[in-house]
């Protein structure tokens, strides 16, 4: 029963992860242009532009070989690989015992060193400038995600994530005051590795201030559907891993079918819209970070990652 | 004059104690270790065969111009002499997979630990020769490495290869502190005799090769001098009064107070400088530079994974038995360091193999920062935790041995396929080396810890290491382990960057200069043996739990608990209940989801797929005479790492840039200059300078020395000898 449950649960959670994050990543950005009293694109429109590059041709070019064609197929089956293992709505999935935390922050890496060596294969100076900046964030963001997961695991003894949203489960965070200090180096980092938010978002249609975009620049039908896709299911599964650790109420164990499935199914609705809503409100207010100054805002969020581990230690220590 | 007499009494009381442990030993364990032990001196003698031969083919030719003759000749031997050249390598090879074979067997068998004594000298003299489970691990290392180095090496003569790898092979066996330290100083000769010999085999560039073997030597030879003095410390003294150097008497000894400490600073400094352990990693990245191609994979693929068997031996065996909890603590961090340092001079780096020593210093750190947890789990008695981190550094010690090897070999190819070493004038190898590409791509990402390779199972099981040691301790050492995990994640981004940048330049994109469009894969051998390696990479990454079940002796070796079911075909886990790292079923969900994603891809495309020229940022085409684009408009090494070099590398490494621009109508080139300095070479050469100077001005005062003042000086050592006699006496 239990063995049945987790896989339809599983199977759910992979098709809501897969087909809600097209729309996800659309509706951030129009909730961002309406802050901004512009019309927007509506979030439609996102799976409209991947039908539409579904059916175009694609082009390679003549310099890449066969690492450039690889890169979206890898990127986008690691993306969707850690889709699979972080908990959306209910606890007790089949690839529960999978879903190590270290191991995601490994498929992430995995996902953005494919996207890096795309880019490069192409040849063309964008894909360099967006490469270098790509995998230059990715050293301070890395260890900030990293050393949140220490902190989580030296506190409640696994690094396993669907244990974590179970252990976390009763009060929340708030049972672990030193873990608030965890939050803000987390959404850094996940700022710094999707392509939203005040430190990576997309500035503007300039190629000298692309981050995200000038990896998928020489990119052209399928392989650049694909890439689109994979770039939104990283949004959502960043958004659902930020849920599961930080707003973990709510999700339901596998087993509890239908009722609980319902209840977790509305909070997690309710937590991408919030996380949703906070993102596109600091995108509308601030404008992104110029490229010098990252490297100082994600050095503050290792700092502040080190302060949640020391916090935790004293905790102990006092306990 | 007794006492002059009791040398020879000593062995002889040896060799008693011996007969009584060898009557002990199971008799399963007899086979081993005298067939491991008889490849040594069948390396020496295949060695002595070929650099006989070799000598023979020169000599009568050209005695008179041996030196000059020596460069061509390598390329323009005539045919017997191939012949001979190419059965000596067989044979190499040969002795070097039987020894692999055997190794592997010993640890399958897993027998009770065995040890030989091998006279030699005077009668009443010998070697002490030793195989344990921690051994066995390392030996195999080092002759798969040693197979594949020898097998891909075309052109050298294979004698220093040989005798290179029979030192190593008698370090790793030795069961006393005299073959020890004899292997190590071996190692050290040998090695210097690597980079020496045959520079015909070498790329069209020549290595910068001043500095380099004297530093290395240096380095080898003090390190040696460290690991002997450490021994000779912790001996226990024979009744005669002589230090008891076997192992085995060794290991029931526990120093205390300062001796401790000597002990162990001196076994960190011997092991360490020939493991490339910050900050004595400096000679590591001018030798792996000037050193012949083969001679660079075997020292990076085989003596630095025998440098770290000396350090696990060492400080977890001979010396680790009880030290303080702060001990393993430091070690955690100085490691981190290491690992830091490492990764972020393999970010800057432009040179191939100076690149691929600075991820080898990093891998030394990531392996100090294993010992250190063990040494932890041991002071607070969590045997569990001991063996976690002791897992990590076995997996490290493995991956380091065969991912460098696999790396040095694809740079040598490089450098032969592309003509040079350098990343900014490499680039568009993929397409005209598409086998090194991939060889490489695996080694880079093994060593990037991209799961499920080989470097995340290590990686993994690093920081579950170090999340168990912080729950060990106080407020203090879980501080001091958090910054240390800070330490490990900065430098595994570090080196995921340098990975990248290393393949992204070096072989992806455009071609950079005319010479690397023309690049060629390397022959048949060399390509069927990084293939081989690169396999064996991936199966590491898939199955590291079998790998440790495998090193099991090793575990019992070092007194460890073994991993149990935490290391199983399933994968890794921390805690025997909890679910970890599942490299298998995640590298199969991979497989089947790209699976789907290329079929989506390829097979209901409609359209079609075709090549066009890039797009550039809309940028018009590059003129006719710039086949494959100006070569400026690409991302290049230096600028792929700036960021980091801005950021980072300032404050660490003290990176600056100097461009000269040149006034309109000047004709020469601007240039661009990125320096760095590296901190240990700030003051560790600084401080051997000034001990030179001090020296010197100290000899000199001697010069003016009267003649007269001869006698004074004798009557002076006289007396101080005749003190130093009664002083002993006396005792």
């Amino acid at each position: 029963m239990t063995l049945l449950s987790g896989l339809v649960a599983q199977a759910l959670h992979l098709a809501l992860m897969l087909g809600l994050a097209p729309g996800l990543a659309g509706f951030v950005r129009w909730l961002k242009a309406r802050l901004l009293h512009r019309a927007g694109p509506p979030p439609r429109l996102a799976y409209r532009d991947l039908l539409r590059l579904m059916r175009k041709q694609t082009v390679r070019p003549q310099s890449s070989s066969f690492v450039f064609a690889a890169a979206p197929v890898v990127a986008t089956a690691a993306s969707v690989l850690a889709a699979a293992l972080v908990p959306s709505f209910a606890r007790g999935m089949t690839t529960a015992p999978l879903a190590d935390l270290l191991l995601i922050a490994g498929l992430f890496a995995l996902a953005r060193s494919a996207l890096v060596l795309g880019a490069m294969d192409a040849g063309s100076a964008v894909g360099g400038i967006g490469a270098s900046r790509v995998a230059a964030y990715a050293v301070f963001a890395e260890p900030a995600t990293l050393l949140v997961v220490v902190t989580l695991a030296v506190l409640l003894g696994t690094t396993n994530l669907d244990q974590l949203t179970g252990l976390l489960q009763p009060g929340g965070v708030a049972a672990h005051a030193p873990l608030g200090l965890a939050l803000a180096p987390l959404v850094a980092s996940a700022l710094a590795q999707v392509g939203v938010g005040p430190i990576a978002g997309a500035a503007s249609a300039a190629e000298p201030a692309m981050l995200f975009e000038a990896l998928t620049l020489e990119h052209g039908g399928r392989d650049l559907a694909l890439l689109e896709f994979g770039a939104a299911v990283r949004l959502i599964t960043w958004f659902s891993l930020i849920a599961a650790l930080f707003l973990p109420a709510f999700t339901a164990p596998a087993a509890a079918f239908p009722l609980g499935w319902l209840i977790g199914l509305a909070a997690w609705a309710v937590k991408l819209t919030v996380l949703a809503g906070a993102v596109a409100l600091a995108e509308a207010a601030m404008a992104r970070l110029g490229v010098a100054r990252v490297p100082g805002v994600l050095g503050a969020a290792i700092v502040l990652g080190l302060l949640a581990a020391a916090l935790v230690a004293l905790g102990e220590g006092l306990a | 004059m007794g006492r002059a007499a009791r040398p020879v009494a000593i062995p002889g009381s040896n060799r008693a104690q011996h007969d009584h442990r060898r009557r002990q030993a199971t008799p399963d364990a007899i086979p081993f270790l005298p067939a491991l032990a008889l490849i040594v001196p069948g390396l020496l003698a295949v060695a002595a065969v070929e650099a006989a031969r070799a000598g023979f083919a020169r000599g009568p030719a050209a005695p008179g111009r041996a030196a000059n003759a020596d460069r061509g000749r390598g390329a323009r031997a005539s045919r017997p002499a191939a012949n001979g050249a190419r059965r000596a390598r067989i044979a190499i090879v040969t002795l070097c997979l039987a020894g692999a074979a055997l190794a592997l067997a010993c640890l399958l068998a897993a027998p009770a630990p065995a040890s030989l004594r091998v006279p030699l000298g005077e009668p009443g003299f010998g070697l002490v020769l030793a195989l344990d489970g921690l051994s066995c691990w390392f030996i195999l290392i080092l002759f798969a490495v040693a197979a594949a180095a020898v097998a891909s090496c075309s052109e050298a003569s294979a004698a220093p290869l040989a005798a290179f790898v029979a030192a190593l092979a008698l370090t790793v066996l030795a069961g006393d502190g005299v073959a020890l330290v004899l292997g190590l100083e071996l190692t050290a000769v040998t090695g210097w005799g690597l980079m020496q010999a045959d520079t015909a085999a070498d790329g069209p560039e020549p290595a910068p090769r001043a500095g380099a073997s004297p530093a290395f030597i240096g380095m080898a030879v003090l390190g040696a001098l460290g690991v002997l003095g450490a021994i000779v410390l912790l001996a226990p003294a024979l009744p005669s009064g002589f230090p008891d150097l076997r192992f085995a008497s060794l290991r029931g000894t526990a120093p205390a107070g300062w001796s401790e400490i000597a002990v162990l600073a001196l076994a960190l400094f011997g092991a360490g400088s020939l493991a490339g352990l910050v900050p004595l990693h400096l000679w590591l990245p001018p030798s792996l530079s000037a050193a012949p191609v083969h001679a660079g994979v075997l020292m990076a693929g085989a003596m630095l994974p025998v440098a770290l068997y000396t350090l696990l031996r060492l400080l977890l065996d001979l010396a680790g038995s009880a030290p303080p909890l702060g001990w393993g603590v430091a070690l955690a961090m100085l490691g981190g360091f290491a690992a830091l340092l490492g990764a972020l001079r393999s970010v800057i780096e432009t040179d191939l193999r100076v690149l691929l020593a600075c991820i080898a210093i990093e891998q030394t750190g990531l392996v100090t920062i294993a010992i250190g947890v063990v040494l932890i789990g041991r002071a607070a008695d969590l045997t569990s935790l001991a063996s976690l981190a002791l897992g990590a550094a076995l997996l490290l010690g493995l991956t380091q041995g065969l991912l460098s090897a696999l790396l040095l070999l694809a740079a040598g190819a490089v450098e032969q396929g592309a003509g040079t070493r350098h990343l900014h004038r490499l680039g568009g190898l993929a397409q005209r080396m598409p086998m090194t590409t991939l060889c490489a791509l695996v080694g880079a990402a093994g060593l990037a810890a991209m799961p499920p390779g080989p470097g995340f199972a290590a990686a993994w099981l690093l920081f579950q290491a170090l999340i168990g040691a912080a729950r060990a301790g106080g407020v203090a050492t879980q501080l001091a382990l958090a910054a240390a995990a800070a330490l490990l994640a900065l430098a595994l981004a570090l080196g995921t960057v340098a990975a990248l940048r290393l393949v992204g330049v070096g072989f992806l994109g455009r071609p950079r200069t005319p010479r690397t469009a023309a690049a060629e894969d390397p022959g048949s051998v060399s390509r069927r043996v990084m293939l081989v390696l690169a396999t064996l990479a991936l199966i590491i990454g898939l199955v590291p739990g079998l790998l440790l079940r495998l090193a099991g002796p090793a575990f019992a070796a070092l007194r460890t608990e073994p991993m149990g079911v935490r290391a199983a075909l399933a994968g890794l886990r921390a805690h025997p209940e909890q679910p970890g790292y599942a490299p298998l079923a995640i590298a199969a969900l991979l497989a089947g989801l790209a699976a789907i994603a290329f079929v989506l891809l390829r097979r209901a495309d409609p359209v079609g797929q075709q090549r066009g020229p890039a797009w550039d940022g809309g940028f018009a085409a590059p003129p006719p005479w710039l086949p494959f684009g100006d070569p400026l408009t690409q991302y290049g090494a230096a600028s792929f790492s700036q960021i980091l070099r801005r950021t980072i590398g300032a404050r660490l490494l003290a990176a600056r840039e100097t461009v000269t621009t040149k006034l309109p109508g000047e004709t020469s080139a601007a240039r661009f200059l990125v320096t760095t300095r590296d901190p240990a070479a700030a003051w560790l050469l600084a401080a051997i300078a000034a001990a030179r100077l001090w020296l010197w001005q100290r000899i000199d005062r001697l010069r003016p020395f009267p003649l007269g003042g001869a006698p004074a000086l004798t009557l002076a050592a006289l007396a101080a000898l005749l003190a130093v006699l009664a002083w002993r006496g006396l005792r």
